[in-house]
């Protein structure tokens, strides 16, 4: 079965804090990635050697 | 094997997240929790009627951004962020990190809110899909 997975959606932002006990502003640079990478059910098992049972 | 998606697909799984944010949701920084049980808000920021623009080449520009000028804050690190219903439903939930670059704060303590401080988010883009 082929299982197809495309790359974590994405915020960016850039958000500032002013600080009250001081009223300086920090500007940061934000990055949200959201979900998590699905994890597999399974392991993919081997393909059997055809030629196994002629040995 | 890489995955991609054609920009129709993309704008339209963009404009499909973004409009379940309805009419005047919020953006919120959270201490750590999960999209079914969210951490602690420290900060609420109310979006714009229609929260997102249309989307452009898989990516949608939030309209304004009311600040939050009284904070609740709190002395842990802020740990996730999201978007969510005017009601309360979240949406979107993420994880948030600092991006580094040579123009950029890089937050090397978290970013932590304190009571009282006024947040502001001058620019937030999303993409449900990046190519």
């Amino acid at each position: 079965m082929n299982e197809v997975a495309g790359q974590r959606a994405e915020v960016h932002m850039t958000v500032s804090i002013t600080r009250k006990a001081t009223g300086l502003t920090e500007t940061y640079e934000l990055v949200g990635q959201v979900g998590q990478v699905p994890q597999h059910p399974f392991q993919p098992q081997p393909e059997p050697d055809p030629e196994g049972d002629k040995k | 094997m890489s995955t991609t998606h054609s920009t129709a697909a993309r704008n339209a799984a963009t404009d499909a997240v973004t409009a379940l944010i309805g009419a005047s949701g919020n953006l919120k920084f959270r201490l750590t929790g999960t999209v079914s049980s969210p951490g602690t808000a420290v900060a609420t920021l109310p979006l714009s009627a229609t929260a997102f623009g249309a989307s452009a080449s898989g990516t949608a520009t939030a309209n304004a951004i009311t600040s939050d000028t009284n904070a609740t804050g709190n002395a842990s690190p802020v740990a996730n962020a999201t978007l969510e219903t005017s009601g309360g439903t979240v949406v979107i939930h993420m994880d948030v990190l600092s991006s580094a670059g040579s123009d950029r704060i890089v937050m090397t303590g978290g970013l932590t809110v304190g009571a009282g401080d006024t947040v502001t988010c001058t620019s937030l883009t999303y993409t449900a899909l990046p190519a």
